[in-house]
């Protein structure tokens, strides 16, 4: 029940921001549109390249909008109180981890085939594209939320946030566009697919149990 | 815990380590430059030219043993990390902050290594192969631990944020490790394997064996010499470091 209060909560945030809540999504379709007008000789001739815009795009969308994950809890000091309780902070990390994905993950797990139907890409081939998302999705929030934690309160974000979460980023991003290409080419992706699905187990399970006591150690300095 | 010997126990304090290890660090440092020396001049000059390279197979006795330090030092760090966030071991956090800088030089110097190796055999210093990306983001891993343990005011709090991040990122090394199996790549599969044949001649190993040990060594030196630094920053105010600074300006 606490959870589901919460979660409404934040989402209610969310839409209540108006158009705030759109700018990943635009920001999203924007540099997936940008990339495609720039390299569109290479993406009408192969889906492959498609596959690969879309993914990078969906880590930067998911980047963009990590900065203010946690800024407004811990600046009116919500988080301070949450941190107080193991269960509350627990429950509270879980709902941002879940509204984020809400908020970016599941647009982007539907827009994304979307964009590849539009640009000529094959019902399969996008069908897969959207599953791969729908994996890697979370397991991207996870990760980007587990950095994001380290640095909260230190008023650094942006560039630096980059350089810390782009490197763990690359195992999923490398599976999930694996699994896409080798779907595309006919040959079997099984092995690959199985990787996606063990970083999101992996992420899924521990990275929520680690946000509380790296939250708590963020208010106590 | 009487598994532990006494020497051992007795490094996990600062002011012990910073005493008892002192000497070593010039050993090292003599043993590692020797032990160098003795495996590169035994490669380059009193090793026969491979059927295919040629001469230039040779630049693999600095390549292969950085590559491989480089990697190690990064699970090092992970591991450190653990033991940091499990025990709250003052030296783990020292070590995670010591070796970080001298692994991220290491990989630097493997990818330069490699690119040097690759323009005779590939035809070309880089491609956008699995294993030297991997190599790459290995160095972006390390540049992020030096940076985090800047920007985190903190110490406390960097140790612990050091140590997570160390820990997510080595589900990298695996990748690094396995990445010759599962993707097209032109880099050559590991020669050497733990548990199993080595699929290089004899008469090239020994030479390569010397300066595996010999960056170990040079590695592990550089790294002490750094947790002595650390030390002595990080406890400057203890009594102990006045007294070793009051006899140094004596």
């Amino acid at each position: 029940m606490r959870f589901w209060a919460l979660y409404q909560r934040e989402m209610l945030i969310e839409f209540r921001s108006g158009v705030e809540s759109f700018i990943p999504l635009v920001f999203f379709l924007l540099v997936v549109g940008t990339f495609a007008f720039t390299l569109r000789s290479f993406i009408s001739g192969d889906a492959r390249v498609l596959v690969a815009v879309i993914w990078i795009t969906t880590l930067f969308t998911s980047m963009l909008s990590l900065d203010k994950l946690f800024k407004r809890d811990h600046a009116d000091g919500t988080l301070a109180v949450a941190v107080l309780h193991s269960e509350a902070i627990t429950a509270t990390v879980v709902t941002k981890l879940v509204t984020h994905w809400s908020v970016t993950g599941i647009p982007i797990t539907l827009l994304g085939p979307v964009v590849g139907l539009l640009s000529g890409m094959h019902f399969d081939h996008a069908l897969m594209l959207g599953f791969t998302l729908l994996i890697g999705t979370p397991t991207i929030t996870m990760l980007g939320a587990l950095v994001t934690a380290l640095l909260v309160g230190l008023g650094r974000g942006g560039e630096l946030l980059t350089v810390l979460i782009l490197p763990l980023y690359i195992p999923i991003l490398l599976f999930g566009i694996s699994v896409c290409h080798l779907h595309i080419e006919s040959a079997s992706y099984t092995s690959e697919l199985l990787w996606c699905f063990a970083l999101l187990t992996g992420s899924t399970t521990a990275i929520p149990l680690a946000l509380g006591p790296v939250l708590k150690m963020s208010q106590d300095s | 815990m009487k598994f532990i010997p006494t020497w051992l126990h007795r490094l996990a304090s600062p002011q012990h380590f910073f005493g008892d290890i002192k000497s070593w660090i010039m050993w090292l440092y003599v043993l590692g430059t020797i032990g160098f020396l003795v495996g590169s001049v035994w490669g380059l000059a009193f090793v026969p030219p491979e059927r295919y390279q040629g001469d230039s197979f040779r630049i693999l006795y600095v390549h292969a043993p950085i590559a491989h330090v480089a990697q190690l030092i990064y699970i090092s760090i992970a591991v450190a990390g653990v033991v940091h966030l499990v025990w709250k071991l003052k030296m783990a956090d020292v070590y995670m902050s010591a070796a970080a800088p001298v692994g991220c030089w290491l990989t630097a110097l493997a990818l330069a290594s490699g690119m040097i190796w690759g323009m005779p055999t590939w035809g070309t210093a880089w491609v956008w192969d699995a294993r030297i990306v991997s190599t790459l983001i290995l160095l972006f891993l390390f540049f992020g631990l030096i940076v985090l343990r800047r920007v985190v005011p903190n110490p406390t709090r960097a140790a612990t944020a050091l140590s997570i991040l160390a820990i997510v990122g080595a589900i990298n090394i695996p990748i690094i490790k396995y990445s010759v199996e599962w993707f097209e790549t032109l880099h050559q599969p590991a020669s050497i394997e733990l548990f199993g044949d080595i699929a290089i001649a004899p008469v090239f190993l020994t030479p390569l064996f010397i300066n595996i040990a010999s960056i170990y060594v040079l590695a592990a030196g550089f790294i002490l010499a750094n947790m002595r630094y650390l030390v002595v920053e990080r406890n400057a105010s203890m009594t102990w470091i006045q007294g070793w600074i009051r006899g140094q300006s004596q």
